[in-house]
């Protein structure tokens, strides 16, 4: 199927892509459906692109390459939205806040997107307290920062 | 806004299956104590604001990424 993107243009997807939200995101109550896009060999960073509205997307980048010892543990609750059975099955994403300068960027450690990777369920999980919102990214936007 | 009074141990039914009693009242402080489904999520208020205002900035910032990927490039 084909669908427009913030910064791809228009491009064709699989369905077997498509990554379902089984909850609300906050801020953004009608988007739904997401595709996970590469921006090329080497950068850090994906686009996490909203196949119901082109113009919701977000830059995406795995916070282990942050934090190494970033860990938080998933309420039953969440897990049972996410029909969630082992660790393996999951993957987290976080959000990425561009900021000019560019070492002044920041990812969103308290509200990761975890995501089962079989049926590709999503959800942003609200951590309390333990991780900032901002947290600086810095190396990662630099050249070979990884 | 529904406003309806509560003491100390009573409680609030809404819908079928979600229901607020007051715990206990201490000072300018209330522990409320809320059965909800599972699906149903529950946030302090201003922690919520902030991950949907961070949201927000995110989706909004994403415009700078062309620059930055010339800028890893070279």
């Amino acid at each position: 199927m084909q669908i427009e993107t913030d910064f791809f243009g228009t491009i064709t997807i699989e369905p077997s892509e498509i990554i379902t939200f089984a909850s609300e995101l906050p801020g953004f109550p009608d988007a739904k459906q997401f595709v996970l896009l590469p921006f090329g060999e080497g950068v850090p960073f994906w686009s996490f692109q909203s196949i119901d509205q082109p113009e919701c997307a977000f830059i995406v980048t795995n916070p282990f390459w942050i934090d190494p010892d970033y860990v938080f543990e998933l309420t039953d609750s969440a897990k049972e939205q996410l029909s969630i059975e082992e660790t393996a099955q999951v993957a987290v994403y976080t959000t990425v806040t561009l900021r000019e300068p560019f070492q002044e960027s920041t990812t969103n450690l308290r509200a990761p997107f975890v995501m089962e990777t079989k049926q590709r369920l999503a959800k942003q999980i609200i951590l309390e307290d333990t991780y900032p919102n901002r947290q600086k990214i810095g190396s990662l936007t630099e050249v070979g920062g990884r | 806004m529904l406003v309806l009074k509560r003491k100390n141990g009573e409680a609030i039914q809404i819908g079928d299956d979600i229901e607020l009693t007051i715990l206990a009242i201490e000072g300018d402080q209330v522990k409320l104590g809320i059965r909800a489904p599972r699906q149903v999520d529950i946030h302090r208020k201003e922690v919520y604001l902030a991950i949907q205002e961070e949201n927000t900035e995110a989706s909004r910032s994403t415009g700078l990424i062309g620059q930055l990927l010339k800028q890893q490039e070279k």
